[in-house]
């Protein structure tokens, strides 16, 4: 690793030099800025995290509280601004895009810069709506951080191989861009449910849009069935939401939507059949609404429909963050809040995933003979892969899932651009329109067999690390136990199922004899469109040799987290008769850290813990001020961590046993 | 008796403002721009005059007046009563604005819709402030009348004259039923305002607790149901209302949707706690809760269902302010249980829908231009490329109704939802948020059309209108309707603070799931 | 030496760094700038690095034997001084597994074995890149090709010398790509291209058995080190359940009269072994190998033949003592051999295009060294793959050069393959020709060849050993099992000798059969009008291939010949056994020998010599005397069965339509249930229903005033029936259910309300009162019901009954069905009637 500074600059000249003759020098110097940037911050990133997190309070109080909102309200304050500007002049329209991402995108590294401590970062509580209970409260850690990374990632590749494509109203194209990126990330930072909601909903509007207006011929049938499905599910999650405030307020006479208050609330599922029971609905309720937007069988035939209509920018913002939005979502709330649930219908939850999700997706994909539709399905796998590492809830199974939200959005998200490329050159996607293409495009084709290669994940690739640490996760699981190494294999059948499937679509449309006429004279990738690809197929390699970039900054909060979820759903009683609060001390402190103030500890005995941590969310409610001053945060850093260690070292009652 | 004076000044200025508009339109000179122009201006003046003075009153609060009780038990002059003077106000005068652009628009440039608007707008607050049968009678009808006139204002228009006669007939029948319960109920209590009679029964009719006064008395509250049901056009009671909708001139419709139907919900609220607030009659089992329950699920899927399947968009909002008015009774049911801020929601419910609603009808006709009205969804086609400001505002207001966070729409329902679930009313509640879906089809319908459809060839195609005052309409209604949703706090304790006290504190609801 | 050994100690020995580094940068260099290189630059490119590093891998190993035991007990696993240099390039990821985090590392070792294994692989892969600089010269994508080859030598690096499970993962996979790349090197062609389709996907197959062991090694052993795994073994030693699978619901015919129990090596060694049946072509997956050799010659034989077939048995042997301690899973690996190396030989009679011969030959070549590991006989299994890797490999190349002189004037592939255009070729061939014959000799086991000695020691240690079993209950292999190998590895070794000699004679001997040569004819490849011309083909003689491809042939030919001393245990030279020896000394420990076996070798020896003679002499007769006028006879005697034999057993037919035939209707199933059944209900359905709705609804809107009026007196008349008549509601206070048992019922109030209750099923007596409330106590777990009647005051009654149970939070009330309609649930206070409204729809 001596030479590491040196190898950035080395491959970014490489890149430069390859380009084919024809290429402009704008576009080499841009090819091999972007590949200079990235490897220069994925250095900057290395080494791993570890020791970083070894010393908590090492530079924690670098957290500027306002950066999460400036990452949520700057994109969508600018989109408004764009809809001022005069739309004829789109390359200004552009540019401000462009200067808007690319400001959030580095916005965004600063996030990776403070070591993921166990516990709430960056985060940022104003009071809003007292009357009900409701606060802006943002705040990320070591799981979503990753997602708002991809987020600012992808969705300026998405624009920019948009305006590649797009020649027709460039002014609500930005402004739905900007809009989308804004609340994405704001229903990846949420803590507060009304908050999350709100973004969750207003994230659909300019997606609706975007397929509606620049679609395909179905384009309106799609863009309806989009949103009306995901709003079915949301507006049902609302109902639920509804009623665990209600209940938080019957047992503490205090208003809250707040994630780490509600998720104190123990429904009561007494009521025989238990799927009349509260807990079971309002579970039922929020995974519903998730599971439609990640989709899971057999919620998930909106998806093809949405995919193959949207526009190329619009398939890939779909399904690189937004899809991975309703993974988020259930691995934070579901989790979070009917931690019982979720954990004693894991194992038939990770059929699902399986038999549904992976297995038949795979199946669907394999019929397909629109390449798009074909990308669709293959979604349908990859994210069931990502559920079954949630349901089976091991650290490394989560780990994994995330690491596979991010490496499903770079491997499907470079599939779209690349399908998209095909699509403008012949305005078809028909498998059967093509044959031997390799022919005439062979970078073309190589790009496409590199980013095959990390969709069915072949070692080397981001794509097999995620898969086996799921794969692995899974086997070992206690939630699914039984069922662990059951469904880990027929998770692992699934990769054979996305050989056949990614590789015969390849061979049929790259390989054989170009009979097609039309095809005789299509042109290889321009530099534009390799410039939307490149950084995608760069991080694909990154990822697949380096995760632990990402692992080891995730692990101690998925770590801590998983323990919580353990800790909770194995002392939660198996039928409780009636709602109730648990008391602080179960939770990991530096999770309540933040929780509005309510009554003073729970019914059990108060720990020295709680009580620290008690007076914590008292000076977070009241003052989000000194949140910014160094002192407090270094403190409360180095008190969460020795809590944390206690919290640990907590015996788990039938810890890990299946009620 | 200052006092009174004071407390009753928003009746006052209003009413006085009638008259001044009145003589303006009678003596005021002929101008070739036709009278329509200034006298809307001067009846959104006396609205705004109305509107601030009412919310100063609010503010300074009708307490701090000893002597504005001296009209009571006629006119009572509350909080709840202020703000309904508000919200009455607001969406009159929004509906004057959108008449000042659209009369001359459409050659119905006739000055005395003006009058007719604002006197009844002085029935609707009359009715707002209605403590006693006889009063909210007065002002129902003064209301009503106004209405009838303004639907059949185009004469030219079969529509138009059909739909007013429709709802003069079926109004008349309603006010009847009305009338005969009232009577019924001061044939049984021997009283007519509305807190001595809740006494009365309280008090189990005072030792008369006879079995046929009993009697008398849940035929009475059978038959006041149905009237107040007429009025806020609950299924069954609602088919005029999408006849008259279309009929009447838009900004008639306007009013009708939100000043008339906010004026109808204030009445209802003050019958059914006023009279119907005890125990027996709050019962789940023999009280006017589950009657309101089945009338709620019955309006807000029928209107929604059928409004899916309009072709008119003017017709398709005329179901969706029915479905809304389902809406807010899921929060009239969930008054029967205390203390979850049902009152609070249906009054800010209230507030957001009018702002909406208003906005969406200015939305409308801002679309349209003589003689290329935007009436039908293909009327609408391809607008978003052509006139992409016009589209967006209606588009936005769309939204709110459709309930986006976050506009003030999102607000009121979750509000309503939440008094619901509170209440324990667990199905009706997530029968609303399913409603919410299917009404999401229709307004998005409309943004389809607009953004994603390009108008068939040869098909008549609407074009937008360029006049001041629906723009500021428009302007008006869309600052409302962000503020409310974005820092609802002040107008949500607004609105908690306006509820009506509750006489008996009702211990006993019975809750369902 | 010395300086060497201080520059790269033991345990940061970076030199692996760079052997794998060259490959990879000549891979990157050919593939990046192999079109500004021209021809000239990628070859010195492609040899250059792979010649390099097989230079590094010679002083690797150099330092290896020089170690010896020095470097042992520190890295060794379990106390046998197993000498390893490792390298640890960084952390790669960690694992939680079931008890321990499993750090993963990106490492690489060196240690005997592997050392050999990269040697080889270097080596080998030195001449064939050699030979292709030749071969390929006229092909187009000359850089592309290369870049592809160095490629593969880079993963089959990674392969051998990755130090756990997970990189050696890595390299397997790679090298599947490669051959994919490679198999489909010619991709305009659909034939090629889906061969290599179908050989990535079957060893798909293989590679989905190797993820299964490796999560299973985190769950059981916590590591995927094999090192550590060598010394952990003690974890693997538990039974499991694999059927019925506890906790799932079964039909009572799948379950079986007692469950059906395995040990976690049995389970984890069927698993790798499944993945050494995909990549090393073994029934059933064998498939996509002769399929294989649609690629270009020198790939066949360095990946088809020499390398990446091998990493089958190569992943044995690394595992051999997790392979060890489950007999049954030895037992099946060299049964699987033996089927495989008798089955593939039976193919290869009956084929006529020469390379296809040589591929089955391969896959039964194979087979024999699985029958290697199989029966414990490590050393010499292995041994086989390095044998094979020569004499195979020098076949492959002798072939190559043969089509290469074919090709001059036969263009079409096929043609130029087929070995009856051919013979007469020893004339004009001459190197080709005795390199090709002291291979086939190799292989056909004639005494004192290297073949002789790997195939013999394999066979005698199947006959004489078997494996004992590590602990109580295993199940072990029969002792005639050990003798049904050997029967089926000497057929398979008589039918070798025979088809050999019968593509030998068939090729070098007799008269040409390609074209009529003419004197002087210059063969050029622009004028096809007479290659492919109607009639009899003409053209010069075919000639010698250029150095470049004949000296690979003559440096293989030579160890294939002369290979076999370095471990001849007939003739008590065993240096490679006892090089080899430690890293195999825990799994031998395991292996017993049959009393009184030892004495059998010299008898074997023989039977091995005349299995030679037979099968040689045989095609000798049949082929080169006769002129293969008995095979015709043959032939013509059975032509159904030489058929079904041309055809390969007709296998590929059978999977397309079972396996393939079943993936396939499931693929249909699943898209019409997701085009009909998914969408259709949840979609589709909900639409149609709502708009159906909509439009009845909307018919009722007719505009005629009186149907308003009369919606307004129906909406009245509904309004009035609910109030008129009595509803009986109740609600249930047993906010004390629980502590004391007693239920407080209190009846919703209504105007004129009068109410009767009473207790079980006894008939109402009494009259009605203003009672509205009614308490009672209930017993634990007692189930009351409560009856309640309520009157109006039009006179109409009408009742309802609440069945309440005291829950003690354990069930107890679940036994009763009607308990479920009013159970007690004290976090609301209220309480709903059994046949309540839901949410007051009356």
């Amino acid at each position: 690793m001596s030479l590491a500074p040196v190898i950035p600059a080395l491959l970014a000249a490489a890149v430069a030099y390859v380009m084919p003759r024809k290429a402009a020098t704008k576009h080499r110097i841009g090819l091999a800025a972007v590949t200079f940037f990235l490897l220069a911050s994925v250095g900057w990133l290395w080494p791993d995290g570890t020791q970083a997190v070894a010393k908590p309070d090492a530079p924690t109080s670098t957290e500027w509280p306002y950066l999460l909102d400036f990452l949520i309200g700057f994109p969508i304050v600018a989109g408004l601004f764009v809809l001022f500007l005069p739309r004829q002049m789109p390359s200004l329209l552009r540019g401000v895009t462009y200067a808007v991402f690319a400001v959030s995108f580095v916005a965004s590294l600063a996030l990776l810069a403070v070591p993921m401590t166990p516990g709430w970062h960056f985060q940022h509580i104003v009071p809003w709506i007292e009357s009900a209970g409701i606060r802006w409260h943002v705040a990320t850690d070591g799981i979503s951080v990753w997602l708002i990374v991809l987020t600012t990632f992808t969705t300026p590749i998405a624009a920019f191989a948009s305006f590649g494509s797009i020649k027709s109203r460039h002014k609500e194209l930005c402004a739905a861009f900007l809009m989308l990126q804004g609340a994405m990330i704001g229903a990846f930072v949420a803590l507060d449910l009304f908050v999350f909601y709100v973004f969750w909903e207003l994230m659909l509007v300019p997606m609706f849009l975007m397929i509606g207006i620049w679609g395909g011929a179905e384009k309106i049938k799609a863009s309806v069935k989009f949103f009306l499905f995901t709003m079915t599910g949301s507006v049902l999650m609302l109902g639920a939401m509804l009623y665990l405030v209600w209940t938080h307020h019957e047992l503490t006479s205090q208003w809250t939507f707040d994630y780490l208050a509600l998720s104190r609330v123990v429904l009561p599922d007494t009521q025989k059949p238990v799927v009349m029971s509260a807990q079971f609905l309002c579970w039922f309720a929020f995974s519903l609404a998730f599971f439609i937007k990640v989709p899971m069988w057999p919620l998930h035939t909106w998806l093809p429909d949405a995919h193959v209509q949207a526009p190329t920018g619009g398939s890939v913002v779909l399904a690189a963050v937004m899809l991975k939005l309703g993974t988020y979502a259930y691995l934070r709330f579901s989790m979070g809040l009917f931690p019982f649930r979720s954990a004693i219908l894991a194992g038939n939850l990770g059929a699902f995933a399986v038999i549904g999700g992976i297995l038949y997706g795979a199946l669907c994909a394999w019929k397909q003979d629109d390449i798009k539709k074909l990308v669709a399905y293959s979604s349908v796998a990859h994210l069931g892969f990502v559920m079954l590492g949630l349901f089976g809830a091991t650290p490394s199974g989560i780990q994994g899932a995330i690491l596979q939200m991010v490496n499903h959005g770079l491997a499907t998200g470079a599939l779209f651009l690349l399908v998209g490329v095909l699509y403008d050159r012949r305005h078809t996607r028909e498998v059967s329109e093509f044959g031997g293409i390799a022919k005439v495009m062979p970078v073309y084709t190589v790009l496409f067999l590199i980013v095959t290669m990390a969709s069915i994940g072949v070692p080397g690739t981001n794509g097999f690390v995620g898969e086996f640490m799921v794969i692995a996760g899974t086997f070992v699981s206690k939630r699914l136990n039984q069922f662990g190494a059951i469904e880990a294999i027929g998770a692992a059948f699934g990769v054979i199922l996305a050989a056949v499937y990614m590789l015969g679509m390849v061979q049929k449309v790259f390989f054989g004899p170009l009979s097609n006429p039309k095809n005789k004279h299509l042109d290889d990738i321009t530099p534009r469109e390799a410039l939307a690809v490149a950084p995608l197929v760069i991080m694909i390699f990154v990822i697949g040799f380096f995760p632990s970039i990402m692992t080891d900054r995730m692990r101690p909060a998925v770590e801590s987290y998983q323990q919580q979820f353990v800790h909770l759903f194995s002392d939660t009683p198996e039928t409780p008769l009636a709602a109730r609060l648990l008391p602080r001390d179960m939770f990991p402190p530096s999770f309540l850290v933040g929780a509005p103030d309510a009554e003073a500890g729970g019914p059990s005995a108060v720990t020295e813990a709680a009580t620290k941590t008690a007076a914590a969310p008292a000076k977070a409610a009241e003052a989000p001020k000194p949140r910014s001053d160094e002192d407090t945060n270094r403190a409360r850093a180095a008190r969460n961590e020795e809590i944390m260690q206690k919290f640990k070292n907590l015996p788990l009652r039938k810890a890990g046993g299946e009620p | 008796m200052k006092d009174a004076l004071v407390a009753l000044a928003p009746l006052l200025i209003v009413s006085l403002g009638g008259l001044g508009l009145m003589m303006a339109e009678a003596f005021g000179s002929r101008k070739s721009g036709g009278p329509a122009s200034d006298l809307a201006l001067g009846s959104f003046v006396v609205f705004l005059a109305g509107a601030i003075v009412s919310g100063s009153l609010w503010l300074v609060g009708p307490e701090s007046l000893p002597g504005a009780q001296a009209t009571a038990p006629w006119l009572l002059v509350d909080r709840f009563t202020l703000f309904f003077q508000l919200v009455l106000c607001v969406g009159a005068g929004l509906a004057a604005l959108m008449a000042g652009g659209y009369l001359p628009e459409h050659r119905l440039d006739r000055g005395e819709f003006f009058p007719l608007l604002v006197f009844s707008t002085v029935g609707a607050m009359i009715l707002a402030a209605a403590g006693d049968l006889l009063t909210m009678f007065i002002g129902l009808e003064t209301m009503s009348l106004g209405v009838y006139a303004m639907v059949g204002f185009r004469r030219g228009s079969l529509r138009s004259t059909e739909g007013a006669v429709k709802y003069f007939l079926l109004g008349s029948f309603a006010a009847a039923l009305l009338l005969y319960g009232g009577a019924l109920i001061y044939g049984v209590t021997g009283k007519t305002d509305l807190a001595s009679i809740g006494a009365t029964i309280r008090a189990g009719l005072g030792g008369r607790g006879a079995s046929a006064d009993l009697g008398m008395l849940l035929v009475a509250m059978v038959l006041v149901v149905a009237g107040l049901a007429f009025k806020v056009s609950a299924v069954p009671f609602h088919m005029w209302t999408p006849d008259a909708y279309e009929g009447a001139p838009t900004p008639a419709t306007s009013f009708m949707a939100v000043a008339v139907k906010s004026a109808a919900f204030a009445m209802t609220l003050r019958v059914l706690l006023g009279i119907f607030g005890d125990p027996a009659s709050m019962s789940w089992g023999a009280g006017w809760p589950p009657l309101v329950a089945a009338l709620a699920v019955l309006t807000m899927t029928v209107a929604n269902l059928v409004a899916g399947r309009q072709e008119s968009v003017k017709r398709m909002l005329a179901y969706s302010s029915i479905a809304h008015a389902g809406y807010v009774l899921v929060g009239v049911v969930a008054l029967m249980k205390d203390g979850n801020g049902a009152q609070g929601g249906v009054l800010f419910y209230l507030l957001s829908y009018t702002v909406s609603t208003a906005g969406a009808f200015a939305g409308l006709i801002a679309c349209g231009s003589h003689g290329r009205e935007a009436v039908s969804y293909e009327d609408l086609a391809g607008l978003g490329k052509r006139h992409p400001t016009a589209a967006f505002a209606l588009s936005f207001f769309l939204l709110s109704l459709a309930g986006m966070p976050p506009t003030s729409g999102f607000f009121g329902k979750l509000y309503i939802a939440r008094a619901g679930i509170g209440a324990g009313l667990h199905v009706l509640t997530i029968l609303l948020l399913l409603n919410s879906v299917i009404a999401a089809y229709y307004y998005l319908r409309v943004m389809v059309f607009m953004y994603m459809r390009d108008p068939a060839p040869g098909a008549p195609i609407a074009k937008p209108m360029r006049s001041g005052y629906v723009t500021s309409a428009l302007v008006l209604s869309a600052i409302l309707v962000v503020a409310i949703g974005l820092w609802p706090t002040s107008s949500l304790s607004m609105a908690l603070e306006s509820a009506l006290p509750r006489v008996a504190s009702l211990a006993s609801a019975v809750s369902l799931r | 030496m010395e300086q060497l050994r201080t520059q790269f100690p033991a345990d940061d020995f970076s030199l692996l760094a760079l052997v794998l580094l060259l490959p990879l940068v000549g891979a990157f260099v050919c593939g990046v700038f192999g079109k500004r290189l021209g021809k000239e630059g990628v070859r010195t490119m492609a040899l250059s690095a792979v010649g390099g590093s097989f230079v590094l891998c010679l002083a690797a190993f150099a330092m290896l034997t020089s170690a010896g035991g020095a470097h042992g007990a520190g890295h060794g696993g379990g106390g046998h001084a197993v000498t390893r240099f490792t390298w640890t390039a960084w952390r790669w990821f960690t694992i939680d597994g079931g008890t321990s985090t499993v750090p993963i590392d990106v490492a690489f070792s060196v240690d005997p074995l592997s050392g050999v294994m990269m040697l080889v692989v270097t080596g080998v892969g030195f001449l064939i890149h050699l030979y292709s600089s030749e071969y390929m010269s006229k092909d187009p994508g000359y850089y592309r090709f290369f870049a592809y080859l160095n490629l593969f030598v880079f993963s089959m690096l990674v392969l051998i010398l990755g130090d756990n499970l997970a990189v050696l993962f890595v390299g397997w996979e790679g090298v599947g790509l490669c051959s994919y790349l490679l198999i489909g090197f010619w991709f305009g062609e659909d034939r090629k291209a889906s061969a290599g389709k179908k050989a990535f996907i079957t060893n798909r197959i293989g590679d989905f058995g190797l993820l299964v062991a490796m999560a299973m090694l985190v769950y059981y052993a916590g590591t995927l080190r094999f090192s550590t795994l060598e010394t952990s073994q003690s974890a693997l030693s538990q039974m499991r359940t694999v059927w019925p699978i506890p906790g799932l619901e079964l039909p009572s015919w799948l379950i079986p009269a007692q469950p059906i129990r395995a040990s976690v090596p049995t389970l984890v060694a069927l698993a790798l072994f499944v993945g050494c049946m995909g990549k090393s072509a073994q029934l059933p997956l064998y498939v996509w190998l002769p399929d294989a050799m649609a690629g270009p010659t020198p790939v066949s034989a360095l990946i088809h033949a020499a390398t990446m077939v091998t990493a089958g048995i190569y992943l044995v042997a690394r595992t051999s003592f997790l392979f060890v301690l489950s007999p049954f899973a030895m037992a099946v690996v060299a049964g699987t051999g033996a089927l495989t190396a008798l089955f593939a030989a039976s193919i290869a009679f009956a084929q006529t295009d020469l390379k296809k011969v040589l591929a089955y030959s391969t896959v039964s070549q194979l087979g024999y060294m699985f029958v290697g590991v199989g029966s414990g006989a490590f050393a010499a299994g292995f041994f086989h793959v390095l044998t094979h890797a020569f004499f195979k490999g020098c076949l492959f190349l002798c072939a190559g050069s043969v089509i290469h002189a074919m090709h001059h004037v036969i263009h079409d592939e096929e043609g130029s393959q087929d070995m009856r255009n051919m013979g007469g070729l020893r004339k004009h061939m001459p190197i080709t020709h005795a390199t090709f014959l002291i291979s086939c000799l190799a292989i056909a086991g004639c005494p004192m060849t290297s073949g002789f000695f790997s195939k013999d020691e394999v066979l005698f240690k199947a006959f004489s050993s078997q494996i004992a079993a590590t602990q109580p209950g295993l199940w072990v292999a029969p002792a005639w099992y050990g003798q049904a190998i050997y029967a089926l590895g000497v057929l398979g070794a008589v039918c070798t000798a025979f088809y050999m000699f019968r593509a030998y004679f068939l090729t070098f001997w007799g008269d040409f059969r390609g074209w009529t040569i003419v004197k002087g004819h210059v063969a050029h490849h622009g004028d096809d009008e007479h290659a492919h011309g109607e009639g009899p083909r003409e053209g010069a003689a075919p000639h010698e291939s250029p150095w470049q491809m004949t000296l690979p042939l003559a440096v293989l030919a030579f160890f294939a010949l002369f290979g076999g001393l370095v471990y001849a245990e007939p003739l008590h030279l065993t240096a490679l056994e006892r090089f080899w020896h430690p890293v195999f000394a825990s799994a031998s420990t395991h292996v017993v020998e049959r009393a009184g076996a030892h004495a059998m070798m010299w008898p074997l020896l023989g039977v091995g010599a005349t299995v030679f003679a037979v099968g040689a002499g045989g095609a000798y007769y049949v082929y080169a005397q006769q002129g293969g006028k008995p095979a015709e006879a043959f032939v013509a005697a059975a032509p159904s069965l030489h058929r079904i034999v041309r055809d390969k057993w007709r296998v590929d037919e059978f999977y397309e339509a079972t396996v393939l035939g079943f993936i396939d209707a499931m693929g249909d199933t699943a898209v019409a249930i997701d085009k009909w059944l998914i969408d259709g209900v949840i979609a589709r359905l909900t639409a149609a229903v709502t708009q159906l709705f909509g439009a009845g609804l909307r018919l009722l809107q007719t505009g005629r005033v009186q149907v308003y009026a009369a919606g307004m007196v129906l909406g009245v008349a509904g309004l009035g029936w609910f109030i008129l008549t009595p509803h009986a509601e109740a609600e249930i206070d047993s906010s004390k259910l629980r502590s004391s048992g007693d239920v407080t019922f209190t009846a919703a109030p209504g105007h004129g309300y009068s109410y009767r209750w009473a207790e079980g099923e006894a008939a109402q007596s009494g009259d009605f009162t203003a009672a509205a409330t009614f308490s009672t106590k209930l017993e634990r777990c007692q189930t009351k019901q409560v009856r309640l009647e309520v009157r109006n005051v039009f006179g109409g009654t009408t009742e309802t009954s609440f069945t309440t149970c005291r829950e003690m939070g354990n069930d107890c009330c679940t036994a009763k069905p009607a308990a479920g309609d009013a159970t007690a649930r004290p976090q609301t206070p209220l309480q709903a009637p059994a046949r309540a409204p839901m949410g007051g729809t009356p």
